[in-house]
């Protein structure tokens, strides 16, 4: 199974990859690390599964910083260039945010990713919450990953 | 009266036991005649019968206005609008001169006559004590006269009134509902926080008293009236009529109930506003057919047949009696605006500036919209039954709203008078049609209500025969607005588009556009419901491309929902793409209809379409524009990077700067802000990234003689050193070819010995001097170009950043320690006392420890130069051992013979040392530095954690943010060490530099964003490789002024000017202080330092850490600029100090 991960922070790719380095059954893992260089991996790489960010910068500079302007959304905008191009990958939704943006228009990572299922549920598997100090979402990360690989 | 009642009347007269089960009997179960028995034997202003019967009707203070009574509850809404009316009955005499003297008052406050106006109140005062409607009055007549400073008297006075909590609260929302220049949405989001915690039917209540509406459907009469016994006899009038208005827009289910009882007092009150409510709610004939009705109804025929004079006259002279009739100003000023008589509108009277703004609507000019909000405060802001209503509707109809249905329906509830359009909007066709069929049973003679009527009649020939005198173009449009309405779409699109075909050859009408935008927005309906995609999308393009603005007119959020539900026919037109850019609140959506419709013309960008002829060169221009902004292509995958981006958006600006007249001023104006964004970003970027240069040649300028003395010592003791070894030498082979004793030959060979050694140290010598100036040099040293662009005010501000952003800094012993508490205490929603805040602000502090113990190590410890001498632990390591030298020596230098080749040599060296302390530097950032912020980040998010407290969420996201932030600010600082040599910049003007330097110390100082002013008036551009040194000069000074300025950071002003006068220019930065003594105290400062500076610039101080920068401003003007006579001055004038620089344009600018 070919995975991509779609994230900006160096540290989370790091522990994703880890967690993918003990599922036998992923062949390959491909980092893109924004809105841009994820939509052109989905495209050209044609991944299975994709480990999704909510919130990314739009592209990166020559020197390999984000550059371009920050989409709070930028996963759920991710997602719909997906249906828009018709790629089928399935996608697990990685945050590690209880909510996004302030009130009044903040949103709860719950009815974030509630939501995503609901829009995308052609593609969605689910959401993580992912976290530095501690390893709960180890294992629910390799059980969607799991899950994924069944539903491929 | 019947016994009951009697015995009732009885008990509550001897106050005994028994009186509150007689208040509740005649309360509740009293019919009206023996409730109005009762009330006429007990004593209206006893205590006793305020508190249990009737409230206090009439309140001598203000305290008493709103006062509590212990009456029985009457839970029945029917039985609490009876008890009401009895009570309106029995004071019927009172509310009729109420009514006469709220007549007299509105017109005069209207026409701006204050001093009648007070004089009204003081009347109104005297024959009723105080109430809401004074109250509220004062205000509007305060504000009107002597604005805020009068509304704040006010509420002073009922402050040492002691008017209560309740009056309190509520005046201190009439004065804000008074405002001017207030918006609504503001008003009732400040009600909606005031009132959350507040009991239910006290919430109720003021909302009705102060927006004259309820937020929420759900409400019960007896609920609101019950509340109502709280406040006098006036109020309670008042509000039950808005009560009756809110039921009947709402179809509430007591509408009925409420009618019922507006019939009962309008026998009585003598309210024409009472009697127009009666007659719309009820279902029988009209009563309020006399006076003003017939007249307007003459008016409304006179301009549906185009007889405007007429029309004018007839509405003017009712407008000026009863200038809260809507009806009335609408017809006059349509008339006026027909006539060209739109200097009979001015003045600057309410009434004046209500026709001013009701003629902007309607020519839907460029202060339309501002008109529109105008209009919608005024209703607010003048609390008239009759005005305030079909304001919010008038509102409604010119915006897209979702509400804007049923504030039409309360509108029309609230017109004062008939006429034939009241209830054409908002309404069913039923209601409508029966509202027209009962005006012409009421007004048979008016030819305005017989032709709405006919028009609309399934099959009428339209133009319609028997309306010879009304226009065609007319008869098309209202045919045509009423089939849509009706939903006769093939009717309605026959219509619609006979009248814009009409409309095309005479738009000098002054009511063109307005009339146009209406029919365009019913037939945008019509095609909607019939399916057609295509027609529909264009004619909400063809409505924007004649007045941008009246996109706000359509629910154009809906109508591109259907366009994506016929995606594949509607995206094969230019008009999806521009719909989609009108409609989508998201930037995405808008990219990928704009892309989906690129793609059926096969272009992966939108200056593809340039050569695709057959599209409407406007509507190109329009989608160029409007729709195609950087934020639409940045998701393009052909664009996928900022300058791709940057490159078609100029593209498209240019096309449209050639092809549309019409709009080449605006996409220059944009092309000029996006190459001066373009320019500040490349320099920002410059900046950034030449933090660490060694300028080569100036170096070798300024300190050449120190340099070439350095050499000409290691020349004359290798000279030396070379003719003492040959001496050596002979004397050596003497002794060896005689028989001397070996220990003399022994002694010579070391002496010789000796002599190697002393070149290696006058090597030693020479290499170690250059070396301490390449580092030490003033300007041009390494050590110099560390403090000034990395240590000075830098590093520190840009480690912090992050967490400053985030309020996660916050010390125990600094006065910001309140403001951020505060900040936290808010969105973490702690009320005092909570031992769980304390543990936050402990984990805050802790954090901030760690985090300004890192950053200090880094400036003082990390970006240092480390030498011999020195013996720091910089990561700038200049440390050479003997080996080293000698491979330098032996290799390279023992045979030099002049400066420029011995210097270039060392120079190499040192150039590759610096490399490599580059890259170590950057190594310990990517990974050290970002380890031990993340460490300290992990360690506060688990204490947070350990808490278990579900409200801490926000810091915790916050602090996960953070930690996801560092990673970039450690990226970004590792980039600071790339190595740059220092290539020349192209000339430049001043107004760069300025941005320049404010983006950099707005970049380190985020609270202090959008709080720089520049002005720049010189002709000069900047040689560029003076850039670098003019943006930190600037940059020196902003940072003093943020860091000293003492003022509270909302109040922080600062400014930059750059002026230049023959062959002088001057550099300044200006900022206010926290007071005059304060400004003449630093001021005074910086002279003091800039004495000691100027008297002799000690180059120890150029590098050293914190001070003021100037020694740095010094040096660069001294060495780089080579001017001596540069001259830094400092000035303040009351609280404003300003530091400035004049040195000669000459040799740095052009």
């Amino acid at each position: 199974m070919n995975v991509l991960i779609i994230d900006d922070t160096d540290y989370k790719i790091s522990g994703l990859k880890a967690v993918l380095a003990n599922c036998d059954f992923v062949t390959e893992v491909r980092v893109a690390k924004s809105f841009q260089s994820g939509t052109r991996a989905l495209r050209q790489f044609k991944p299975d599964l994709v480990l999704l960010d909510m919130t990314l910068p739009t592209t990166e500079s020559a020197r390999g910083g984000a550059d371009g302007r920050w989409r709070l959304f930028g996963g759920k905008e991710v997602l719909a260039e997906m249906r828009f191009s018709n790629i089928a990958a399935k996608v697990i939704l990685i945050t590690q945010f209880d909510h996004y943006g302030e009130h009044p228009h903040r949103v709860e990572s719950k009815t974030l990713i509630a939501e995503m299922k609901r829009d995308f549920a052609e593609i969605v598997v689910g959401g993580v919450y992912y976290s530095n100090i501690d390893s709960i979402w180890v294992s629910r990360l390799r059980d969607m990953v799991i899950a994924a690989r069944r539903n491929l | 009266m019947d016994q009951q009642a009697f015995l009732a009347v009885a008990a509550i007269r001897s106050r005994g036991k028994a009186a509150h089960r007689g208040a509740k009997y005649l309360r509740s179960s009293a019919d009206s005649t023996d409730q109005l028995e009762a009330l006429r034997q007990l004593p209206i202003d006893d205590l006793f019968v305020e508190e249990l019967l009737t409230g206090r009707l009439f309140a001598r203070t203000w305290r008493d206005v709103f006062f509590q009574v212990k009456a029985p509850p009457i839970v029945n809404s029917q039985r609490s609008i009876d008890w009401l009316m009895s009570v309106f009955e029995q004071h019927s005499d009172a509310i009729r001169t109420h009514v006469a003297l709220r007549k007299k008052f509105d017109c005069a406050a209207l026409h701006g006559q204050w001093d009648a106006a007070t004089d009204l109140l003081s009347r109104h005062q005297a024959a009723f004590g105080q109430s809401l409607w004074l109250a509220a009055w004062h205000y509007l007549v305060a504000e009107e006269t002597n604005g805020i400073t009068a509304r704040r008297e006010l509420t002073q006075q009922l402050r040492l009134a002691e008017c209560g909590p309740h009056l309190f609260f509520l005046a201190g929302f009439f004065s804000i509902s008074a405002d001017k220049s207030l918006p609504e949405s503001q008003l009732r989001d400040a009600l909606a926080n005031a009132m959350r915690a507040a009991d239910p039917s006290l919430r109720q209540l003021f909302e009705l008293l102060i927006l004259e509406d309820f937020p929420s459907p759900h409400w019960l009469a007896s609920e609101v009236l019950r509340s109502a016994e709280f406040i006098p006899l006036i109020d309670r009038y008042e509000l039950f009529l808005r009560l009756a208005t809110i039921a009947a827009g709402t179809a509430h289910a007591e509408a009925g109930r409420l009618a019922a009882g507006l019939q009962r007092i309008k026998m009585f009150c003598r309210d024409s506003r009472v009697d127009y409510l009666s007659d719309t709610m009820g279902r029988s004939i009209f009563y309020h057919v006399g006076g003003n009705t017939q007249k307007l109804l003459a008016a409304w025929d006179a301009h549906l047949t185009g007889d405007y004079a007429r029309g004018y006259e007839i509405s003017r002279n009712v407008a000026m009696e009863e200038p809260d009739l809507i009806v009335a100003n609408e017809t006059m000023v349509r008339c006026a605006m027909q006539l060209h008589l739109e200097d009979s509108l001015d003045g600057a009277t309410p009434i004046s500036l209500l026709w001013q703004h009701l003629r902007n609507v309607l020519a839907k000019n460029q202060n339309a919209e501002d008109s529109i909000n105008y209009l919608r405060r005024l209703g607010r802001r003048f609390r008239i039954f009759s005005l305030t209503g079909p304001l919010r509707g008038l509102h409604a109809r010119h915006v897209a709203s979702d509400s804007g249905d049923e504030l039409l329906r309360r509108g029309s509830f609230m017109m004062g008078v008939h006429s034939p359009r009241n209830f054409e909007r908002g309404h069913t066709e039923e209601v409508s049609n029966s509202y027209l069929a009962r005006c012409i049973e009421a007004f048979p003679q008016s030819l305005a209500m017989k032709f709405l009527r006919d028009i609309q009649l399934p099959n009428s020939p339209v133009p319609l025969a028997e309306f010879p005198s009304v226009p065609p173009i007319r008869q098309h449009l209202f045919a045509g607005l009423l089939a849509a309405r009706r939903h006769n779409d093939d009717i309605a699109s026959r219509n619609l588009n006979a009248f814009l075909d009409l409309q095309k050859d005479s738009m000098n009408d002054p009511l063109a556009l307005f009339t146009t935008e209406e029919a365009r927005k019913a037939l945008a309906d019509v095609y909607r419901r019939k399916d057609d995609v295509v027609k529909m999308q264009r004619v909400v393009v063809e409505a924007y491309q004649l007045r941008p603005a009246s996109i706000r007119y359509f629910p154009v959020g809906r109508l591109f929902r259907f366009c994506e539900d016929y995606a594949n026919e509607a995206s094969n037109h230019i008009e999806y793409a521009i719909l989609a850019g009108l409609a989508c609140s998201s930037s995405h959506e808008t990219s990928m209809a704009v892309r989906r419709f690129l793609n059926t013309l096969a272009v992966d960008r939108p200056s593809g379409l340039a050569t695709k002829d057959h599209i409407d060169r406007h509507l190109l221009a329009i989608l160029f524009l409007r729709v195609c902004t950087w934020d639409v292509l940045d998701s393009f995958p052909a664009l996928d990077t900022t300058s791709k981006v940057e490159s078609e958006r100029l593209a498209l600006l240019r096309w449209v700067s050639q092809y549309d007249p019409t709009l080449n001023r605006v996409a220059e104006t944009e092309m000029l802000r996006l190459t001066q964004e373009g320019q500040l970003r490349d320099a920002l970027e410059r900046i950034e990234g030449t933090r660490v240069t060694v300028d080569l040649p100036g170096l070798k300028e300024a300190e050449y003689a120190r340099f070439a003395d350095a050499y000409f010592r290691f020349a004359a003791e290798r000279e030396l050193g070379s003719q003492i070894r040959s001496e050596a030498l002979g004397t050596l082979s003497g002794f060896q070819s005689a028989t001397g004793p070996p220990r003399i030959a022994r002694r010579q060979a070391e002496h010789i010995l000796q002599g190697q050694a002393s070149e290696i140290g006058t090597f030693a010598s020479a290499f170690t001097d250059i070396r301490d100036i390449f580092l030490s040099s003033p300007h041009f040293g390494v050590d110099a170009c560390l403090s000034s662009r990395v240590r000075h005010g830098i590093v520190i501000q840009h480690l912090r950043r992050p967490f400053v952003e985030r309020r996660l800094m916050v010390r125990s012993d600094v006065p910001e320690r309140a403001e951020i508490e505060s900040y936290w205490r808010r969105r973490l929603a702690v009320s005092d006392g909570k031992s769980n805040f304390k543990r936050v602000l402990a984990i805050l502090f802790r954090l901030t420890r760690h985090v300004e113990a890192i950053a200090e190590e880094v400036k003082n410890i990390w970006i240092q130069i480390a030498t011999e001498s020195r013996r720091s632990s910089g990561l700038f390591d200049y440390t050479f051992n003997e080996r080293q030298l000698r491979d330098l020596l032996d290799n390279r230098l023992r045979d030099v013979v002049d400066v420029d080749t011995f210097l270039d040599a060392i120079f190499d060296e040192l150039l590759a040392r610096t490399r490599q302390s580059l890259k170590t530097v950057q190594k310990q950032v990517r990974e050290e530095l970002l380890r031990r912020l993340a460490d300290v980040l992990d360690d506060a998010l688990k204490s947070v954690e350990s808490l278990s407290e579900p409200s801490l969420l926000p810091l915790r996201n916050d602090l996960v943010s953070c930690r996801t932030e560092i990673e970039r600010t450690c990226q970004e600082m590792a980039r600071w060490f790339d190595y740059s040599d220092p290539t020349l910049m192209g000339d430049m003007d001043f107004h760069l530099v300025a941005r320049t330097a404010v983006g950099m110390a707005e970049r380190l100082n985020p609270d202090f964003r959008g709080r720089h002013r520049i002005e720049c008036h010189t002709p000069y551009r900047l040689k560029g490789r003076y850039f670098t040194a003019l943006v930190h000069i600037l940059f020196f000074l902003l940072e003093n002024a943020i860091r000293y300025s003492s003022v509270p950071l909302t109040s922080y002003q600062g400014a930059v000017r750059i002026t230049s006068e023959g062959n002088r220019l001057c550099l300044g930065v200006e900022n206010r202080m926290l007071s005059d003594d304060a400004a003449i105290q630093a001021v005074e400062k910086i002279r003091i330092q800039l004495q000691e500076l100027r008297s002799a610039l000690d180059p120890v101080k150029v590098v050293r850490e914190g001070g003021t920068g100037f020694a740095k401003i010094i040096a660069t003007t001294r060495y780089e600029f080579k001017q001596n006579d540069a001259v830094i001055e400092a000035n303040s004038e009351l609280t404003l100090v300003s530091v400035s620089l004049r040195c000669q344009v000459a040799g740095i600018a052009a």
